[in-house]
């Protein structure tokens, strides 16, 4: 998993986790998440939560994700990780920017006047004027079509896949029949 | 300048970026060299913790700078100014 700064530093990995439960630095809440192995990452406080900025190495993003959360739980300072700091919903302007290609290609991709076809309809907002994608969805189609790198695509799977479960783990905690319920009144797909 | 300068001099560059923006420096104890409070009446409580011996200095430069860069209360402060400058 993680190596020291010390010893061959594989693949460097830069994301955030948002953690709350921690509103305020204080010297023993930084000394045991540095202590846990958190002195790759910048703590700040921001809207009263825990942002830690890491760049870790590590021979995978997930396995970098993973350590990391597993570092702020060892700290044991009564902080709970809420999720990565990357959003799947996003909008036409932000799959760009994402892509480093402009708003008008990305409107191209849509309508099939550029590209194979075929790309992914929206997933929610549809009756506003910025209606919202799914980051993974439309990362998918773009490397099936060679025009995104395999690994951003896999990227946005294992972030949005942490995020999921970490929300599950959270609503768990919330409403635990809830999901019960639901897989009960749902028919199998 | 009156506080001890940052061992680690990428780090203390980084720190001198924030104080030219008019962020302050306050030193801390243990594995914190010190905080960096975001200067905006806004703030929310927003801050930088700075590691004395991070594991990688360069990068805690890099993420401080980043952090300061993107401070979400220096453009809330902005449009305010504007604001108050059009009434």
């Amino acid at each position: 998993m993680k190596k020291k700064i010390n010893q061959p530093c594989e693949p460097e990995h830069d994301f955030a986790l948002i953690v709350g439960g921690v509103d305020k630095l204080t010297p023993p809440i930084e000394d045991a998440l540095f202590d846990a192995g958190c002195d790759d990452a910048t703590l700040s406080i921001q809207y009263g939560l825990l942002y830690m900025e890491f760049s870790r190495c590590a021979t995978s993003l997930e396995d970098a994700i993973i350590s990391a959360i597993n570092d702020v739980r060892k700290a044991d300072i009564g902080a709970e990780v809420l999720r990565v700091d990357e959003c799947n919903l996003v909008t036409a302007s932000e799959i760009a920017r994402r892509i480093g290609r402009s708003r008008e290609l990305v409107r191209q991709y849509r309508t099939g006047q550029r590209g194979p076809g075929g790309f992914p309809p929206p997933e929610c907002h549809l009756t506003d004027h910025a209606p919202l994608w799914a980051w993974c969805a439309v990362s998918y189609w773009l490397v099936q079509n060679d025009l995104l790198r395999p690994e951003v695509g896999w990227n946005a799977e294992v972030v949005e896949a942490i995020n999921n479960f970490l929300e599950g783990e959270r609503q768990r905690q919330r409403h635990p029949g809830l999901v019960d319920e639901i897989k009960r009144g749902l028919q199998p797909n | 300048m009156s506080r001890p300068r940052h061992p680690k001099p990428a780090i203390e560059r980084a720190v001198q970026y924030a104080e030219q923006l008019g962020w302050s420096v306050e030193m801390s104890s243990g594995h914190a060299w010190g905080h960096v409070p975001c200067p905006f009446s806004s703030r929310d409580g927003c801050i930088i913790g700075v590691w004395s011996t991070p594991g990688n200095p360069e990068n805690h430069a890099r993420h401080i700078r980043k952090k300061i860069d993107s401070c979400p209360h220096r453009s809330e402060t902005e449009d305010e100014q504007e604001e108050c400058d059009e009434s």
